[in-house]
């Protein structure tokens, strides 16, 4: 029998999962390997076991981030030493500084609270994100983002008023610095 | 993977959430105070400062949106492809070892039925690039054709079998080896060792010679030196490493040229129809060519064509570049890096509107990157423009739009 991966149950209870996850986990991961690839692999080599294997997952939402924050961090430090092989001089510090229980708790959060800001930028309704992106990443003038976008230069105004206003409630001071990212 | 040990409960996701607030301006006295007990204030100042730090702040939201899911769910199912297929192999292995050891030859039906590769695996989605999708790059793959004409599929996994003289052979981790200390007889048995496009394969035959081969290659060789020579013969490319024995001198036949050698090292290069290049990297080889024959010194290159046989000092990384693991261009042309892409990434190139093909670039990249990596690459260095549709490559010199 053919199993093709990816179409099984389990996998497809993971899924979901996967796609919310993923980012964070992978900034995550990256903040003790330095190294974008590398990240991406130990948390994709996470979940290739999460589908292969048959234990139930937690329940609830929370059980189930702190699960997956500790398996990565696990791969982590296994990654890590796995590596040190090649760098034997940062044993020391592999073993003192990060992965103590409050330094992890704190990654966590600096996480979470990266992600979170990333989905405020993220979630602006649409027609506010295409202004905003016209008018700070392109560097459009109001009259050539009315022009492309086929709309007023009133609502363009407004809509550049409605985006500032949102992202100021949802992500504090120095907001108009976070404008460079919106995709 | 460990099991966790830690659980934090809902800390972490209140404290990032009431320190968002708090930033944001938002929190109330109640909040504030709930904060204030769930983290002590060194951590909390800790924490705010990153998220002030805009150039780092925008590092690292730039970061988070780099990690695509859907690109890295597909690279999930590849790796689960890949685990399973290793773990039913095992198995087979066992199953093989076991044969070999009550004597019973083994036998190479239930390999040889097995499907072929699927390049299509290889084919995943790019939104990193804009391409319709990206190619994953080549992999330790190959087939060897048996004695007995039986075909085993080599993907890097394990097992052991036996020819009909007692030579045993063995696969590992994508390299092949031949054991013929088992053996008797004095009949001589060939097999060949065929390396697909997008592959590649390590073999070290019986004597302990180790050849790599690139893509779309080939070696023939027997599976023990029985005579007073060992001959193989090989097409594409092949670096040796070439075990010493001065009573059995060691030759490569290669497009109608003998490459001969005592213990030594050295890359052969025999893509282009009609002409053959050999770099030595230590040791002493002569090449006897259509066009007569010389003895290289490390360093050097012979080229062997049907006009004539000349020998130059050779760029020694550019050589060997492939069996280490990258690419390397120094002063080639697009017609030449096309021709290695289409060879370890497994497409066909196709020029669209007036490409200066002879335009000339160099650098270097892992083998290990995608199609989509490599070509980000060479379009900030040309200038030319690529699209990827399938497995065809499309280069045009004009931008798009």
């Amino acid at each position: 029998m053919v199993k093709f991966p990816g179409h099984d149950e389990r996998s497809a209870a993971i899924e979901p999962l996967f796609h919310q996850y993923y980012p964070r986990l992978c900034e995550f991961a990256y903040r003790y390997l330095n190294d974008e690839a590398l990240a991406e692999d130990v948390v994709q080599d996470v979940f290739v076991l999460l589908c292969e294997r048959s234990g139930l997952l937690p329940e609830t939402d929370t059980a189930r981030k702190n699960y997956l924050y500790a398996v990565v961090r696990n791969a982590c430090f296994n990654r890590l030493r796995h590596l040190k092989v090649v760098h034997r001089h940062q044993d020391e510090q592999l073993r003192e500084q990060p992965f103590s229980p409050a330094e992890v708790l704190e990654t966590i959060i600096s996480t979470e609270m990266l992600a979170a800001m990333h989905a405020a930028v993220a979630s602006l309704p649409e027609g506010c994100a295409a202004v905003l992106r016209k008018s700070y990443v392109e560097g459009l003038s109001n009259t050539e983002i009315a022009e492309s976008l086929k709309i007023s230069i009133h609502t363009v105004k407004s809509q550049k008023q409605r985006a500032l206003s949102l992202l100021r409630e949802r992500l504090g001071p120095g907001f108009v610095f976070l404008l460079f990212f919106i995709r | 993977m460990t099991e966790p040990t830690t659980d934090w409960g809902e800390l972490p996701y209140r404290t990032a959430a009431l320190l968002l607030k708090q930033h944001q301006g938002t929190i109330t006295a109640g909040e504030q105070q709930e904060l204030d007990h769930l983290m002590d204030a060194p951590a909390r100042q800790r924490l705010l400062a990153e998220i002030n730090d805009f150039p780092a702040l925008e590092a690292r939201l730039n970061r988070l949106g780099r990690f695509n899911s859907p690109a890295a769910w597909q690279q999930v199912n590849h790796k689960r492809i890949h685990t399973s297929n290793k773990r039913s192999l095992r198995q087979r292995f066992y199953w093989a070892a076991a044969a070999a050891l009550t004597g019973i030859a083994a036998t190479a039906w239930f390999l040889s039925s097995r499907q072929p590769v699927n390049n299509l695996a290889r084919l995943v989605p790019d939104d990193r690039f804009g391409y319709q999708n990206d190619v994953l790059p080549g992999t330790s793959r190959a087939t060897l054709t048996l004695s007995n004409g039986k075909t085993v599929q080599l993907q890097g996994d394990d097992f052991l079998l036996e020819e009909k003289d007692g030579t045993r052979l063995r696969s590992d981790s994508g390299a092949l080896q031949y054991n013929a200390l088992t053996a008797s007889g004095s009949e001589t048995l060939y097999n060949t060792l065929r390396v697909p496009l997008a592959g590649t394969y390590r073999i070290v035959l019986p004597d302990g010679t180790a050849v790599w081969l690139n893509a779309a290659s080939e070696l023939r060789f027997p599976v023990r030196f029985t005579g007073s020579q060992r001959i193989v013969s090989l097409r594409g490319e092949g670096y040796f490493e070439v075990a010493p024995d001065a009573q059995k001198p060691f030759s490569v036949q290669v497009a109608g040229d003998t490459i001969n050698v005592l213990g030594t090292a050295f890359n052969i290069s025999a893509y282009q129809h009609g002409r053959t290049a050999t770099t030595l990297v230590s040791g002493k080889v002569t090449v006897a060519a259509r066009k007569g024959s010389k003895a290289l010194q490390p360093g050097q290159q012979a080229v062997s064509t049907a006009a004539a046989l000349q020998v130059s000092p050779a760029d020694m990384e550019k050589a060997t570049a492939w069996k280490n693991g990258y690419f390397y261009f120094s002063n080639e042309s697009i017609a030449e890096v096309m021709e290695q892409l289409t060879r370890w990434y497994g497409i066909t190139v196709a020029y669209e509107g007036a490409v200066d093909t002879r335009m000339r670039i160099g650098g270097s990249i892992s083998r290990e990157a995608s199609l989509g990596e490599v070509l980000e690459q060479l379009r900030l260095l040309s200038g030319l423009q690529f699209n990827i549709s399938g497995s065809e490559l499309t280069v045009s010199a004009a931008r798009k739009q």
